[in-house]
């Protein structure tokens, strides 16, 4: 919760300096920002590497147990690509590489920028922020009508930690494992999906 | 694009044998957080100084919002057949 405030603030921060022109263009260089974001990366793998509860919780679930994330991979890239045939100026393989963000905004959105430009990492953030926003408004709604994984597919990677109460209280508690462990595969997806669609 | 994923893996090795270290691991999410925030600044200041972006803030809102409802009503029509098929029709049996 925190973290999501800081990250708002960071942002809207980071605008205003922009509107004033405080920061003339040439000192930060686009390089360094590139240098920030494959050291960003490399910690983010770290973290991951070192995760190693997630493949116990693989063994000692049943095996489909991972059907849950991987329902959320194919069904939002899909979601995403036929939706954006809607959108003249966005392409398909911007579409998924935003689709690819699974809700986690903060650091899909500052690869995509990084990768694609500003407007497309503004893009990514407002679309990621909104899938967080909606699973938690919706959540019910989708329990009641798609079952009891729909509020966990809704979250993506945010079933894990902002969205996992309200998705505890509608999907009930023999679900808060399979939450949490959806969220966790893909948070890791999120960094190695994302800069294979730009 | 390519490069992104080599710092990826990289850093997952180097993570699997850290694994036990609980103080670096902290020092990592730490300086990731970091990171991320000054990315975000940073993103939000060429935001800030592109004018025509700016004034365009609610046709990318749009174009946001068409993503994320396809993506989630992908995502929920999936997991809708996973739990029918898979977890559901289980118990029942």
């Amino acid at each position: 919760m925190i973290s999501s405030i800081l990250i708002s603030i960071a942002f809207v921060i980071g605008i205003f300096v922009g509107i004033a022109g405080m920061l003339p263009g040439g000192i930060i260089p686009q390089a360094l920002a590139g240098y920030v974001l494959y050291a960003l990366i490399f910690f983010v793998g770290i973290s991951v590497g070192a995760n190693v509860k997630i493949w116990k919780t693989v063994k000692k679930m049943h095996f489909k147990i991972a059907l849950v994330p991987m329902s959320v991979v194919i069904g939002t890239l899909s979601g995403a690509g036929v939706f954006s045939l809607f959108l003249s100026t966005i392409t398909l393989s911007q579409a998924l590489a935003i689709g690819s963000g699974f809700g986690y905004y903060s650091l899909s959105s500052v690869i995509i920028a990084q990768l694609d430009g500003e407007v497309l990492g503004t893009i990514a953030l407002i679309s990621n922020l909104m899938r967080e926003i909606v699973t938690i408004l919706a959540a019910p709604f989708f329990a009641h009508y798609f079952g009891r994984l729909a509020p966990i597919a809704a979250g993506g990677a945010t079933s894990m930690d902002t969205t996992l109460p309200v998705i505890t209280k509608y999907s009930g508690n023999e679900y808060t494992i399979i939450s949490i462990f959806s969220g966790m595969v893909l948070t890791f997806l999120v960094p190695m999906l994302v800069p294979i669609f730009l | 694009m390519l490069n992104v994923s080599l710092f990826l893996i990289a850093g997952i090795f180097v993570g699997y044998v850290l694994r036990q270290r609980s103080r670096c691991l902290s020092i990592t999410e730490k300086t990731s957080m970091l990171f991320i925030l000054l990315l975000l600044f940073l993103l939000g200041v060429s935001l800030g100084r592109n004018k025509t972006v700016l004034s365009n803030l609610s046709v990318l809102g749009l174009q946001a919002a068409v993503i994320t409802v396809g993506g989630i009503l992908g995502s929920i029509i999936l997991s809708f057949f996973t739990y029918k098929y898979f977890f559901q029709g289980r118990r029942k049996r």
